[in-house]
């Protein structure tokens, strides 16, 4: 039995939880995403220097995770994070162009080419819910249902994993979309396969 | 489920092909050479670069410069091992660390469109390119891209999803990166010496390798086994008690079922930036490998980013199946606290099991171990 047994979707202005919208707000994103991770209490000041994807991320990390205590019930090395996008780190691999553009005005900063990497969020992620297991960032065009479930599936069956993370993260100038999905071998909210996957994405 | 070796390539600036590479290696030559292109650095930079006459001979119009290094590496690649991309049993896997970067530095992304900066789209064009029957899967992973892809291709065939798996790394030589890099104070000013006391950091590089694993052919060579973790500890600096690596190589020790000693050489990751080193001489000591013979193939081709672990296994292999230890350029006095035997002389060796390992931004660390086929 593998099961989704908590999931998250944060776009549109909207974050839901499981099914519940946990909070909803007007604005551009990122003012919608300090407000959502004001929102959930998140506490966690490496959140203002992390780039928009990681907020992302982090914040989508969070609201799956809530209520959850997944290293208390399995080990930290058995917990996978897989993550996709279509636009890798492009949105901040655009800022750091700028910095270099110019002759004149050459500023590049590791504050910023440190997120030119798409797998800086499985990252943050692991850093802040203490997760050491295997990890690995696909570029797809879009989310595709299908390649979660067979790759998640091939984890599993090679026991590579007790537990995993994984899901979309996105985010390409304006528009940014996250759905994150914790899978376990237990009984959970419905079965990890494509239509239940489709069907929660495209909610 | 037994993974073969069926095959591999590299495109680099040493030339096409791994033979002609591995020989120019067994020799000693090194392609990281002072750069000072002003396009690509506003001051001189060593860097491995191809040149423009050898470039010509693989630039295929309408493709960019990393798809067409990527194209001419499968090609041969495939040829090498029969491969067909057009079987529905045959995927193609790609690691890329920054893809077309390139075109984002360039007025009009140097006449292609805007959706080619994009990194699933360098998967689209190849797979119309061999008319391939899968959609190929773009990882990107930072320095550990080529080893986790890898990794990848080794748990889709054990668990019969394929029966080859064609992994191509490549990654372009960039003014994005070495700008990046050079601002974490990252890049070296001379070439880069790897576990040496002197070493002050990398070399950047540009290549294309491919690797064919497969269920269906029998070689000499397997892919025992691949294994990765997350340091959960920092984003661009290795955990100082190396315990991801640790973990990683754990854990391909345990799957392979072999024991630390079996294994006869290490092909490290070595970038020579202080702390990478230092890790690893962290790690390896935990993991009772600090009398095994280790190089660094850095000194030679640079940091490949997406190409790397792609690049270095299958130089790696060679060096299986020829049995060769090759000296690990640039190190001289040993500059890491703990024992490491690293390679000082190019020699002949009886080689059975080797550990190739990778780690990079964003905590990742992986192991894989080869081994030669008993039969």
């Amino acid at each position: 039995m593998i099961e989704i047994t908590s999931y998250c979707t944060i776009r549109n202005g909207k974050a839901v939880s499981n099914g519940k919208e946990v909070f909803s707000a007007e604005g551009d994103y990122d003012v919608f995403i300090k407000d959502l991770y004001r929102h959930l209490k998140i506490g966690y000041p490496k959140f203002f220097k992390m780039d928009r994807l990681s907020k992302l991320a982090l914040v989508a990390s969070e609201l799956t995770l809530l209520n959850k205590k997944i290293t208390e019930d399995y080990n930290a090395e058995n917990i996978g994070i897989y993550l996709a996008n279509s636009a890798s780190s492009l949105d901040t691999d655009r800022k750091h162009q700028e910095t270099i553009q110019n002759r004149d005005d050459y500023f590049p900063s590791p504050a910023i080419f440190v997120y030119t990497l798409p797998n800086i969020t499985i990252g943050e992620i692991a850093i802040k819910q203490k997760i050491k297991g295997p990890n690995l960032f696909f570029i797809l065009d879009k989310f595709e249902a299908s390649f979660f479930v067979d790759y998640i599936l091939t984890q599993f069956e090679l026991n590579k994993i007790e537990s995993c993370l994984f899901g979309w993260v996105n985010v390409d100038d304006d528009n940014y979309d996250a759905a994150l999905f914790l899978v376990e071998k237990k009984q959970g909210i419905c079965p990890l396969n494509n239509i239940s996957l489709e069907s929660i994405y495209n909610k | 489920m037994r993974v073969s070796i069926a095959g591999y390539s590299i495109v680099s600036p040493y030339g096409i092909g791994a033979e002609k590479t591995f020989q120019s290696v067994l020799e000693g030559n090194s392609m990281v050479q002072l750069n000072s292109d002003a396009e690509l650095s506003p001051i001189p930079t060593y860097v491995s670069k191809f040149s423009e006459e050898l470039f010509e001979t693989i630039q295929i119009p309408n493709f960019t410069r990393l798809e067409s290094m990527m194209i001419k590496s499968i090609e041969e690649a495939c040829q090498q091992s029969k491969a067909n991309l057009e079987n529905k049993n045959t995927l193609l896997v790609i690691s890329t660390t920054k893809g077309n970067v390139d075109l984002l530095e360039a007025e009009n992304h140097k006449g292609f469109e805007k959706k080619r900066t994009y990194l699933s789209e360098i998967g689209n064009q190849i797979q119309s390119y061999f008319r391939a029957q899968n959609k190929p899967i773009v990882i990107s992973n930072a320095c550990i891209s080529g080893g986790c892809s890898i990794e990848l291709a080794n748990d889709l065939l054990q668990t019969e999803r394929y029966q080859n798996v064609v992994v191509c790394g490549g990654d372009v030589l960039s003014e994005f990166v070495l700008s990046g890099f050079r601002s974490f104070h990252a890049l070296s000013d001379h070439r880069s010496m790897p576990y040496d006391k002197n070493r002050v950091g990398i070399n950047l590089g540009e290549a294309a390798a491919t690797i064919v694993l497969s269920t269906e052919v029998k070689s000499d060579v397997e892919l025992l086994s691949a294994a990765s973790s997350n340091d959960a500890n920092h984003i661009s600096g290795p955990s100082r008690t190396g315990e991801g690596l640790f973990m990683a190589v754990q854990n391909a020790l345990k799957l392979a079922s072999i024991q630390p000693d079996e294994i006869s050489y290490i092909s490290a990751h070595g970038t020579a930036t202080n702390y990478n080193d230092e890790m690893e001489s962290i790690a390896f000591g935990r993991c009772s490998l600090s009398e095994t013979p280790l190089n660094s193939f850095k000194g030679y081709f640079g940091h490949t980013l997406g190409a790397a672990g792609v690049i270095e296994s299958v130089m790696a292999i060679q060096c299986l199946e020829q049995n060769k230890l090759i000296k690990s350029l640039g190190y001289s006095e040993h500059g890491v606290s703990e024992p490491l035997k690293v390679i000082k002389m190019t020699d002949s060796k009886e080689l059975k099991f080797i550990l190739k390992t990778g780690s990079g931004f964003g905590g990742g660390n992986n192991a894989l171990i080869f081994g030669k086929t008993d039969d």
